[in-house]
């Protein structure tokens, strides 16, 4: 199958690949471009473990073809991280508050939240719930995550002020 | 097992030294049983062996005190 | 979340939360899982699966997708080589035998489950892997499947294996029926039991088919080089289990096959068996590449190994005063296509927390044409804690008594018998249940109608096995440990926990690392709640050793008899002369100049010393009524845990295993067609919880420390989904008065009980 040429934008610089059509923009991600973060749970979006945010849009990248990159702004958990190496405050609130135990599905709910609170930056318990049962985890029974993403919320808002 | 001891669970015999010692005594007695719990000269794999109430690992160099418990369980594992 | 911890204030390390060290790599998605491996020449395997649930296979040809372009090699069930005899019958899982292993990994005769796989092409590209799978042409010749054990059980069911494999458990099981394989455990006299009681209570139940629900697939790469040797890197909660499976399934000597563990995304007892190695290392040997094979989900679902469904009949007779005199159950368990359900293991606890003097158990191992079944946790426990404990609290309510002192009555102590003979050591039952009399949750008013409460008692055996660790010193007095169980959760962490204490150093000073099969002496997986336990105990004997060893360089450097250094606290000091001593860093600066690295290493099988624990839940319901809906609205889990290491991990243990636990109760099963067909194999369909459909977990952690372990662990990750499903059974009867008796609760078992019980319908 003839492949595509597709400039896009990943974590804030210009990528350019070459895919197939039939590709997803989760197997680009991870197969043409080895950022392997991103995970595969299902391949059909009803897991949460290929979240990326797409021009500002929280998306499962398996439902994303890779074509449909083109011209978009992509972030992938790779570019949660700043330049100077700090985590982001809905990182370190995974990594502090024991928000993980295996950690596949750990990057998929960590972009998942940044795209809550930079949307909602005070969200409820049951906000938080609701915005996070696209992602399912099958190790801590979402109590840890839920604390987490509370803590990350919190921490955000007094940095701001 | 029980087939082998005419259907009793719980049987005595003399102990000797070893898990080995036992077994041979135990195969004197109710011939076949040995085969169950032993082969090529070590425990199945498949089988647990508890001596007075604790899963031993020596295997047929388990020693085995007079008047001990032996029991015989299939070996389990978990998830 | 509280906790009844006298925690002893001599750790320094031992019941703290330390940040993992695995967990920076896992927020930022650097950590390496099974399916990020990236090995130069990677070619793409894919497997092609039976369409039928059981089925003869006439032919295969292979020609036509050998000839698709950018297809390199096609493996089919004669590529593996004939087995010795002796071995056929060996596994080394312990629920599946080298024979049935390799059937499973590629079909020989005949499929025995839908998704049972046949054959596996690699490929240049995935999706002409895909694609050149259709290309396989494959004549079966369709039999009519056997899809629950009742139906297995019956005089004319189809038979499925010609020759029944007996050797799993050995001599426990016998053949019983052409499907199915017997054990049976007495003590007492049932008949006597049941004329003893004053309140008989029987009933009939049945589980279905469900999965671990691991968020990451089955992946591997396997690169064979031209002499047969090979790497595998794998999502394996055992690497050491795979190499032997591996090592006899393609009869490659086990010091040529080196297998990585990767990190895991979760398995639970799911990873424990090579699906997709063996078909990977034969295609990387014909194709000359390094091949990786990922399981979609799809074949996760049907072709891994599920939970197995059951039918159980329970019988239980106690006085008018509380006395449990009598228990019978029947158990039918569906092993799937091979012999191996956790039956055995089940029929030996599902009375096992009271003390009984007249019971009769049997359990039936029974063939069915579903893929072979594997622990999910607690393997076994969760379907027999179902049938027993919602039983006990019928027993209680007919004699009038409050659940908790019913069992209270009955519940085992240590010294008592189980129904082997096996005297129990030393346990916290009555703390468990004390922690649920005592816990504000029990006598909170339940706020709201269509509500009730339910409790169950759950225990768990836990396990051991052989473990080993290798601790080395270096030269800045920094530790490098090595432990050969994988990290599913952050046994890491809580297996370096131990060295440090023990060492008597920072944790943070502790870089504990998962070895592979090549770094460190034979290590008994990740599963059984044995790895904090068991590797843990083997890091604090390496631990001790390192400390002999530091102190026999001290006395050398001061030039003195080992007799004559202690060590306390982390550090070694000359017992009459105060002016000498070391820190462990100072010392270890030393290390080099004197004699070399320190390094302790431990083979060790602390089996002898697991303690078994128990659990509960206290779950509060909502029902509603005109959709059949269950709400869980509070949730608390107690557990003795012996020791909490890692305060944070064993509470984020114990509620993800009953989050797991209320999937089970109220929602997740396999739903078949009339062909033996899986019809619901997608997320979707297999409808695990998300955070929406559950409130916080209030958290007890009981500690009633192990005398069998140096600092009392006992194992934490399976016991919490044991008891919640019972639990939650005895809150429905509570709120709508019908007793369920079918797992899952789902909406319309419920509104048909609902309306049955009213009459209609």
């Amino acid at each position: 199958m003839p492949k595509k040429q597709v400039e896009t934008k990943i974590n804030g610089e210009t990528v350019e690949f070459l895919c197939e059509p039939r590709q997803s923009l989760l197997e680009v991600i991870r197969d043409v471009l080895n950022l392997t973060g991103t995970k595969e749970g299902c391949n059909d979006g009803n897991c949460g473990a290929c979240n990326v945010i797409m021009d500002g849009v929280l998306v499962d990248s398996c439902c994303v073809l890779g074509v449909e990159a083109q011209g978009k702004n992509i972030t992938t958990i790779e570019g949660l991280i700043s330049k100077t190496g700090e985590l982001h405050p809905v990182q370190k609130a995974f990594l502090e508050d024991t928000g993980l135990q295996c950690g596949i599905c750990t990057p998929g709910f960590i972009v998942s939240a940044k795209a809550l609170l930079d949307k909602n930056p005070h969200p409820s318990e049951h906000e938080i719930r609701l915005w996070l049962s696209g992602n399912l985890c099958r190790c801590t029974g979402y109590d840890k995550i839920v604390l987490a993403v509370q803590n990350a919320g919190k921490k955000m808002t007094e940095a701001k002020k | 097992m029980r087939k082998f001891t005419g259907g009793q669970s719980k049987v005595t015999v003399e102990s000797g030294t070893t898990l080995r010692d036992l077994m041979d005594n135990l195969e004197k007695r109710y011939p076949g049983i040995r085969d169950m719990v032993v082969h090529e000269e070590l425990v199945r794999e498949e089988i647990a062996v508890f001596v007075d109430g604790e899963n031993i690992h020596q295997g047929l160099f388990q020693p085995v005190l007079e008047n001990s418990e032996v029991h015989f369980l299939p070996m389990l594992a978990g998830g | 979340m509280t906790s009844t911890a006298d925690r002893p204030a001599k750790y320094k390390v031992v019941g703290t939360s330390p940040i993992r060290p695995d967990g920076m790599d896992k927020v930022t998605g650097r950590a390496i899982f099974g399916d990020d491996i990236r090995v130069p020449g990677v070619i793409y395997g894919k497997v092609l699966r039976s369409p039928h649930a059981h089925a003869k296979i006439k032919r295969i040809d292979v020609s036509a997708a050998l000839k698709v372009p950018g297809v390199r090699a096609v493996a089919t069930h004669g590529d593996f080589p004939p087995i010795p005899a002796a071995m056929v019958a060996k596994g080394d899982a312990a629920y599946m035998s080298l024979r049935d292993l390799r059937n499973n990994a590629l079909a020989s005769d005949k499929v025995l489950y839908k998704g049972h796989s046949v054959a596996a092409i690699a490929a240049d590209n995935p999706h002409v892997a895909e694609e050149a799978l259709s290309k396989i042409v494959v004549e079966y010749e369709v039999l009519k499947p056997v899809m629950d054990a009742p139906s297995g059980l019956k005089a004319d069911a189809p038979v499925i294996h010609e020759k029944l494999n007996t050797i799993s458990f050995g001599a426990a099981l016998e053949k019983s029926h052409p499907n199915a394989l017997h054990i049976e455990m007495k003590i007492g006299d049932i008949e006597q039991g049941f004329k003893m009681a004053d309140v008989i209570v029987e009933r009939e139940f049945n589980t279905r088919t469900i999965h671990q629900g691991y968020i990451e697939p089955q992946s591997c790469t396997v690169d064979v080089a031209p002499d047969g040797s090979m790497t595998v890197w794998s999502t394996t909660q055992g690497a050491f289990a795979y190499r032997d499976q591996l090592s006899r399934i393609l009869q490659i000597p086990q010091h040529k096959i080196k297998v990585i563990p990767t990190e895991i995304g979760g398995g639970f007892g799911g990873k424990e068996v090579a699906y997709i190695e063996p078909a990977a290392a034969v295609l990387s040997r014909k194709a000359g590449r390094p091949v990786r094979i990922a399981m979609s989900r799809a074949d996760v679902l049907q072709a891994t190994g599920p939970a197995c469904g059951s039918y159980m009949k329970v019988k239980m007779g106690a006085t008018k005063d509380g006395r449990m005199v009598a228990a019978q159950a029947y158990l039918a368990f569906e092993a799937g296509a091979y012999p191996g359900a956790p039956v055995v293991g089940a029929t030996g606890l599902i009375f096992g927390r009271y003390t009984i003097p007249h019971q009769s158990i049997d359990g039936y191992d029974v063939i069915v044409n579903k893929p072979k079944t594997q622990p999910y946790r607690a393997p076994g426990a969760t379907q027999a804690h179902f049938s027993a404990e919602t039983v006990v609290d019928e027993l209680a309510e007919k004699i009038g008594m409050d659940p908790v002192e019913f069992r209270m009555i009955n519940v085992v102590k240590e010294g008592d018998r189980n129904v082997q003979g096996v005297p129990y050591p030393k346990i916290g039952a009555v703390e468990v249940l004390s922690a649920i009399r005592n816990h504000p949750h029990y006598k909170a008013p339940l706020g709201g109608p269509n509500r009730g409460r339910g409790i169950a008692l759950g225990l768990w055996r836990n396990g051991g096995g052989m473990s080993t660790c290798i601790i080395t010193v270096n030269s800045d007095g920094t530790v490098t440990m090595v432990t050969g169980s994988p990290d599913l959760s952050g046994t890491r962490t809580s297996i370096g926990m131990q060295a440090a204490e023990t060492l008597g150093i920072p944790f943070e000073d502790v870089k504990p690392i998962v070895g592979d099969t090549e770094s460190i002496p034979y290590t008994m997986g990740s599963w059984g709640s044995s790895t904090t336990f068991g590797r843990g105990y083997a890091a604090h004997e390496a631990a001790v050793e390192v400390n002999k060893k530091m102190a026999a360089r001290a006395a050398q450097i001061w030039g003195t008899s080992a007799d004559n250094v202690q060590f306390k606290e982390g550090v070694y000091s000359h017992k009459s002369d105060p002016n000498l001593k070391f820190t462990f860093k100072q010392l270890a600066e030393k290390l080099n100049a004197t004699g070399g690295p320190i390094q302790g290493s431990v083979v060790i099988d602390p089996t002898k010393g697991v303690g078994l624990a128990f659990a509960a839940c206290i779950v509060d319901v909502e029902v509603d009524t005109e959709t059949g809906k269950i709400q869980t609205p509070r949730v608390t889990v107690i557990q003795d845990v012996g020791v909490a290491i890692h305060h944070d991990i064993v509470v984020g243990q114990m509620q993800g295993g009953t989050v797991q636990a209320l999937g089970w109760a109220l929602n997740e099963e396999y739903w078949f067609d009339s062909e033996g067909r899986m019809a619901n194999s997608s997320l979707l369909d297999y409808r695990m919880p998300t955070a929406l459909d559950v409130p916080m977990i209030d958290t007890m952690i009981v500690e009633v420390p192990n005398p069998g372990h140096p600092y009392g662990v006992r194992g934490v990750g399976e016991n919490s989904i044991v008891a919640p499903p019972a639990a939650v059974a005895n809150a429905v009867y509570k709120a709508i008065g019908v007793r369920m008796t079918d797992l899952p609760l789902s909406p319309g078992s419920v509104l048909n009980a609902l309306w049955k019980k009213q009459g209609k319908k």
